[in-house]
């Protein structure tokens, strides 16, 4: 009995053994997988998908109470002697919109167009232009900012428009841009009609990237995460045009010799203001009687010149002052 | 076998019904032609027809035990050796596959090193300090020794080694780029170093991630050694053989005890036992290792990772400049990440004290910025003072990078330490197992005498 089972059982094992330890003792691993390759990213025009609202004239900001006080006799209680009696003006900007608003990176100071705006005004508020703080923000953050205090002024190319006067307030007008395209040197194309079929880079979820989807649908969107990152693919060779403001678009051909923004007729009116939280109407009549101030003194041309006027030509004449609103 | 069934076909004139196994294989009626006639053995006196039947057919049965005795220990003899060379075997692979994971992990820790360094000194303004470009460079001529090695050392590896070469290669093309941009004074240099590092984080870190799980998991299955319980098993199948074989041999013969077959089951006995307590002892070092220094060299290489991790995004979060809040929310999921796994690093607390330091270092960063005096926070973030972001995070950085070592080479001698133990098992089965064999046939020889 005992014969006749131990050698099936024998076999058995020992052929189970070989098997088993065959199988654990593979001699060569699985490669190991790569991770699968990233879709390249689709072009997304900005969350809002409601349609702009209409209202009077979203230029109209508010009049200006007689001649622009001096630090010395600024009313009791009001915004302006609040801010003086902190010290600093503080203010929300961006820091990577060359020309505008950007850090040299030589000196660590952010400084631009916008950046000037800001100085003028504290210089009204303490006699002294130094007297600010730079907060540096992104263009989601430029209400919520405002709304909660974190800044008295946001100075960060922000366009005057009827959506956002039900939130903040602005000033009048300081600074007239529009969308234009830039291109390579050499390139013969001066309007977005011209890019048929080409690669075009604008910022996601802005307004820029909107208008190039409305207006050129047949040229390739490419998204980037801002403005500089357009340029970054267009100096690759990834992008043949970049789309946006004007003044933005100036920043990036002055950080390029082969970038250059052509004679073109602007696609998009860009009105320019300074944000305010918009119970703070005092400070906004007092801002837009500095504005005024500027403007006939030639100082507004002045700063112009001193950031724009090598990238963007001899400085047209200031924005007009629009009032009405009360 | 052969001889026996032989054997039985030459005596076995009209087969009785008991015998029927070995008549099976060959044929009664075969002619013994070539077969020399053998004497019937004439040692069996009382030769009465029923008890001569029986009688012929004991030496059969005899040899046929002889011949299971010998097949048995042969089996266990071979499948013992095989078992724990396979044992040290796995041993080596584990312990070469811990090495290979300590590799990729120490590259994956060498480029977010030169990642938080590149951002660092990029916080400074357009002239690096040299310093700070020596680490960079260190660490980036590290990561092409390690790729390397890497490749010769796992082939399953060199696929996802190669392409990680090429990331590393772009990575720091565009780190050139941003330093180039950077010393003229351009925000795109500041452009390109996000790309950079956004670059390294999306392709790069992934293909290292699967580099760091297939090790992992490579280890893992080598370290379980529960196949080695199969040894014991048939070991121990053996051995209930040998004792119905003695059982069988003490009845038939009247002899309560058969010297050869007993020495042989107690050997096989010794086998069960050993085996079995030698694969449950090597199973609960390893697990010992597993939990202990190669669980620490997980825990700390994660650890440095997360926290190289960390530091780079603070200086991506005070470059970006008020729109860094992404880069605050990753430095804060390394954060707690470094936090966890330094909790399991519990014989090492001044680590998580150091960590907490730089964290205490770091909240300041956020504070001076988040007050708008982003300057005194660069001034802290990249400063070499005592109470700066860097030298701080650097004595939480080299610490940890010394324990690591000391731990990877704790798991690499444990599991080497294994390794002489299973050769030693395999030559000590190899020879129990066949004296086993040698000693049943010997005692079973002593019973076929009789019937010569």
């Amino acid at each position: 009995m005992t014969s006749r089972w131990r050698k099936p059982i024998l076999a058995v094992a020992s052929f189970a053994s070989v098997t088993a330890l065959s199988a654990c003792t593979s001699f060569s691993y699985t490669p190991t997988p790569l991770p699968p390759e990233a879709s390249a990213p689709q072009p997304t025009s900005s969350a809002s998908t409601s349609k702009p609202s209409k209202c009077a004239n979203p230029l109209a900001s508010y009049e200006p109470t007689g001649l622009l006080p001096t630090p010395a006799t600024l009313p009791n209680g009001s915004t302006m002697a609040k801010i003086q009696k902190r010290g600093r003006l503080v203010a929300g900007v961006s820091a990577d919109t060359y020309l505008l608003g950007s850090r040299n990176p030589f000196t660590g100071e952010i400084e631009g167009f916008d950046i000037d705006m800001v100085r003028e005004v504290a210089e009204a508020i303490f006699g002294n232009e130094n007297r600010y703080q730079l907060k540096v923000i992104t263009a989601a953050q430029r209400i919520p900012a405002l709304e909660k205090g974190d800044v008295d002024i946001v100075a960060r190319n922000m366009t005057i428009n009827c959506d956002r006067w039900k939130q903040i307030a602005f000033s009048t007008e300081y600074y007239r841009s529009g969308q234009k395209i830039l291109v390579r040197e050499g390139s013969k194309a001066n309007s977005l009609n011209d890019l048929e079929g080409q690669k075009v880079c604008a910022p996601r979820g802005t307004s820029s990237m909107d208008n190039l989807i409305k207006e050129a649908p047949k040229a390739i969107a490419v998204p980037a995460d801002n403005h500089t990152g357009c340029l970054a693919l267009f100096q690759q060779g990834q992008v043949a045009a970049i789309t946006g403001d004007d003044t933005v678009l100036a920043g990036l051909a002055a950080q390029d010799p082969y970038a250059v923004v052509p004679k073109q007729k602007a696609f998009t009116d860009e009105p320019y203001g300074l944000g305010f939280n918009e119970r703070d109407v005092d400070f906004v009549r007092f801002v837009n009687a500095r504005l005024d101030e500027m403007r006939a003194s030639g100082e507004w041309t002045r700063i112009y010149n001193r950031w724009l006027r090598d990238a963007l030509g001899p400085a047209p004449d200031p924005p007009r002052a629009v009032y009405g609103r009360t | 076998m052969s001889q026996a069934s032989h054997h039985g076909g030459a005596t076995g004139v009209a087969a009785p019904p008991i015998a029927a196994a070995p008549s099976a294989t060959a044929p009664p009626i075969t002619p013994p032609a070539t077969t020399p006639a053998r004497p019937i053995p004439a040692k069996p006196s009382p030769a009465s027809s029923a008890q001569a039947a029986k009688a012929r057919s004991t030496p059969q049965r005899l040899r046929l035990l002889s011949l299971s005795v010998v097949v048995v220990g042969v089996v266990v003899a071979l499948l013992g050796a095989l078992t724990f060379s396979y044992l040290a075997f796995s041993l080596s692979r584990a312990q070469a596959d811990t090495a290979q994971l300590i590799r990729v992990q120490k590259i994956q820790s060498n480029l977010l090193t030169a990642d938080a360094t590149a951002t660092n000194a990029f916080l400074v303004g357009g002239l690096e300090p040299p310093a700070q470009r020596e680490v960079y460079d260190q660490a980036l001529s590290g990561i092409s020794l390690l790729i390397v090695e890497a490749a010769e050392a796992q082939p399953a590896d060199a696929a996802a080694l190669a392409a990680l070469n090429q990331q590393v290669t772009s990575y720091a093309a565009t780190i050139e780029q941003a330093r180039a941009n950077n010393r003229q004074g351009l925000p795109v240099g500041a452009q390109y170093l996000r790309n950079a590092s956004a670059e390294l984080r999306s392709t790069a870190l992934p293909i290292l991630d699967n580099l760091v799980s297939a090790n992992a998991g490579r280890a893992t299955d080598q370290m379980d050694v529960r196949a080695g319980y199969l040894l014991p098993a048939i070991s121990l199948l053996a051995l209930a053989g040998v004792i119905i074989g003695q059982v069988w041999l003490a009845r038939r013969f009247r002899r309560r005890i058969n010297v050869g077959m007993l020495v042989s089951a107690v050997l096989l006995l010794v086998i069960t036992a050993g085996g079995f307590i030698a694969v449950q002892q090597l199973s609960s070092s390893l697990s010992s290792i597993s939990n202990g220094s190669y669980a620490a060299v997980n825990a700390a290489a994660d650890a440095r990772i997360d926290a190289n991790n960390a530091k780079s995004n603070e200086s991506l979060t005070l470059i970006a400049r008020g729109s860094g809040q992404a880069f605050e929310d990753a430095w804060k999921s390394s954060a707690d990440s470094v936090t966890s796994n330094l909790g399991r690093l519990s014989e090492r607390p001044e680590l998580t004290t150091q960590w907490q330091a730089y964290t205490d270092v770091h909240n300041e960063i956020r504070e001076l910025d988040d007050d708008g005096r982003w300057d005194r926070a660069v001034a802290k973030a990249t400063g070499s003072g005592r109470e700066s972001s860097n030298t701080v995070f650097n004595t939480f950085d080299q610490n940890l990078a010394s324990y690591l070592d000391e731990q990877s080479q704790n798991a690499s001698s444990s599991l080497a330490n294994e390794q002489p133990a299973m050769v030693v098992g395999a030559i000590l089965v190899l020879l129990g197992g066949l004296a086993a064999a040698l000693l049943g046939r010997w005692g079973v020889a002593a019973r076929l005498k009789e019937y010569r």
